[in-house]
């Protein structure tokens, strides 16, 4: 027999109200065990409040680095992505071969059509992930649109408002479809399968002066190929993405704001080291982009430059290893006026793919030496910028260490 | 009479890119504008500047906060 308060006399009601007694007392205990912690405070609240706190401190969260995870390769297939010309604008078509697709921006409001009918010639009528990276007109411009005209699974926005109403019908097209939208920020991890990695490194923060901060930023990797989508992040944002750590290394990058020199600083561009860049401008725009610093800077760290005011839609392949670049020669959009480029053979697709020749073998110059050097060359060891055979040779002598082409 | 009236989607260097009636955009030079013009203000136009309308702007980010509460998750 139990001899403590509320068993004794074996009293039903008596052993219910013991009951809870005793359950409340234990829930005080717990309580004060947990140090003021509210008792529903599971490992799962606690380790969101982590995150939180990390991110709002801008300590470094090493959980938001894991995109180096080896993906599935699948064989024979590609990943196809095309940089549409949508004239002074951005709409990035994601084709990953497991056939999920991404869209990255609409364009601007007129380039509705264009963009419904290319991403419907390539056979599509899901698109699994659609970004607005940021709400600017070039980037939200037709995504009601594109709302309308396709399934769509999920919608990543940051959450900043606009009082257009291009903005309003983009709002209004989501809610109409019964769809939410995934706040982006930097460490949001895009569910597309084994065969990719896809991690958002960017915002980073909350509040931003400059609205093309807001950008999403995508990091994109299939087998050893990696990509990288800045939106129109600006230089605070590159900052902070770089203070964060994020392994920003990518074979191919598109440009941040078309070119423009708010984006792109050097210290970006050294971590990333792209072998390809694309800039998504419209021909003869009003605001100089791409500016001519980013230009110099994209070249000076041997990047191939690709422009879509010079060859229309570039479309982007990767087997997992080798990248190909094709710059079809599409029409280029208005605001974008006829080019004269070699369209005698529009529907040559060319193949493009860094070929040396002697003349354009890559050297390398330091931050303030007077020479320039051959890979490896010990005076590389604290600053390495490469430069073309060609330039350099205007105004720089060959190393007589270790003895560069001439 | 009726007036000229825009929203600034954005800058652009020396450029406003305004949002007229239809969702039509046009590159509007700053110079033309009321130095305090920021993004997203509603601006009409007289004589040949375009002002703020402090009200209709406040009242424009009063409509679209309304529409954008619970959308995000």
């Amino acid at each position: 027999m139990i001899k403590i308060p509320g068993f004794r006399s074996g009293k039903m009601w008596k052993k219910i109200v013991a009951i809870f007694g005793y359950l409340m007392i234990a829930s005080v205990v717990s309580t004060a065990v947990n140090g003021g912690e509210s008792n529903n405070s599971s490992p799962i609240t606690a380790s969101i409040k982590q995150e939180r706190q990390t991110t709002d401190t801008k300590t470094k969260t090493p959980e938001l680095e894991k995109d180096t995870a080896s993906t599935t390769i699948i064989q024979g297939q590609k990943l196809k992505i095309s940089y549409i010309d949508v004239g002074q604008a951005d709409s990035i078509l994601i084709q990953i071969p497991n056939g999920k697709n991404v869209l990255i921006d609409a364009g601007n409001n007129e380039d509705a059509d264009r963009i419904i009918s290319y991403i419907k010639k390539q056979g599509i009528s899901k698109l699994d992930i659609i970004i607005g990276t940021h709400p600017h007109e070039d980037h939200i411009g037709a995504l009601d649109t594109v709302i309308n005209s396709f399934d769509i699974e999920q919608v990543i926005m940051p959450k900043k408002d606009s009082t257009t109403q291009t903005f309003k019908d983009v709002i209004t097209a989501i809610q109409s479809k019964g769809l939410k939208i995934t706040e982006a920020r930097a460490g949001v991890k895009l569910n597309l399968g084994s065969e990719v990695n896809a991690l958002l490194i960017a915002p980073n923060s909350i509040n931003y002066d400059d609205i093309n901060n807001y950008s999403a930023v995508l990091k994109l990797s299939y087998g050893s190929n990696t990509f990288l989508f800045t939106g129109d992040a600006s230089e605070q944002s590159e900052n902070e993405i770089i203070n964060a750590e994020f392994n920003l290394k990518s074979d191919v990058l598109k440009v941040g704001h078309h070119g423009s020199n708010t984006a792109s600083s050097n210290a970006f561009l050294n971590k990333v080291q792209p072998k390809y860049a694309i800039i998504s401008v419209g021909k003869g725009n009003t605001y100089g982009h791409p500016a001519n610093i980013t230009i110099d800077d994209l070249t000076n760290i041997g990047a191939k430059i690709y422009r879509t005011d010079l060859s229309g839609t570039i479309i982007a392949e990767s087997d997992g290893t080798n990248i190909t670049i094709n710059n079809i020669a599409t029409e280029i959009e208005p605001r974008a006026p006829a080019v004269v480029a070699p369209v005698t053979t529009p529907t040559v697709t060319t193949t493009v793919t860094p070929k040396q020749t002697p003349q354009d073998v890559t050297v390398y110059i330091t931050k303030s030496g007077a020479k320039y050097h051959s890979d490896g060359c010990r005076y590389l060891s604290k600053s390495r910028i490469p430069i073309s055979l060609s330039k350099a040779k205007t105004s720089y002598s060959p190393c007589s260490v270790c003895n560069p082409p001439r | 009479m009726k007036e000229i009236r825009g929203i600034i989607d954005r800058f652009e260097g020396d450029f406003a890119v305004v949002e007229f009636e239809g969702r039509v955009m046009k590159d509007i030079p700053r110079s033309n504008m009321v130095s305090e013009v920021k993004e997203g203000d509603v601006i009409f136009l007289v004589d040949g500047i375009y002002y703020v309308d402090v009200e209709e702007t406040l009242g424009r980010k009063n409509e679209i906060a309304k529409l954008m509460e619970n959308m995000w998750e």
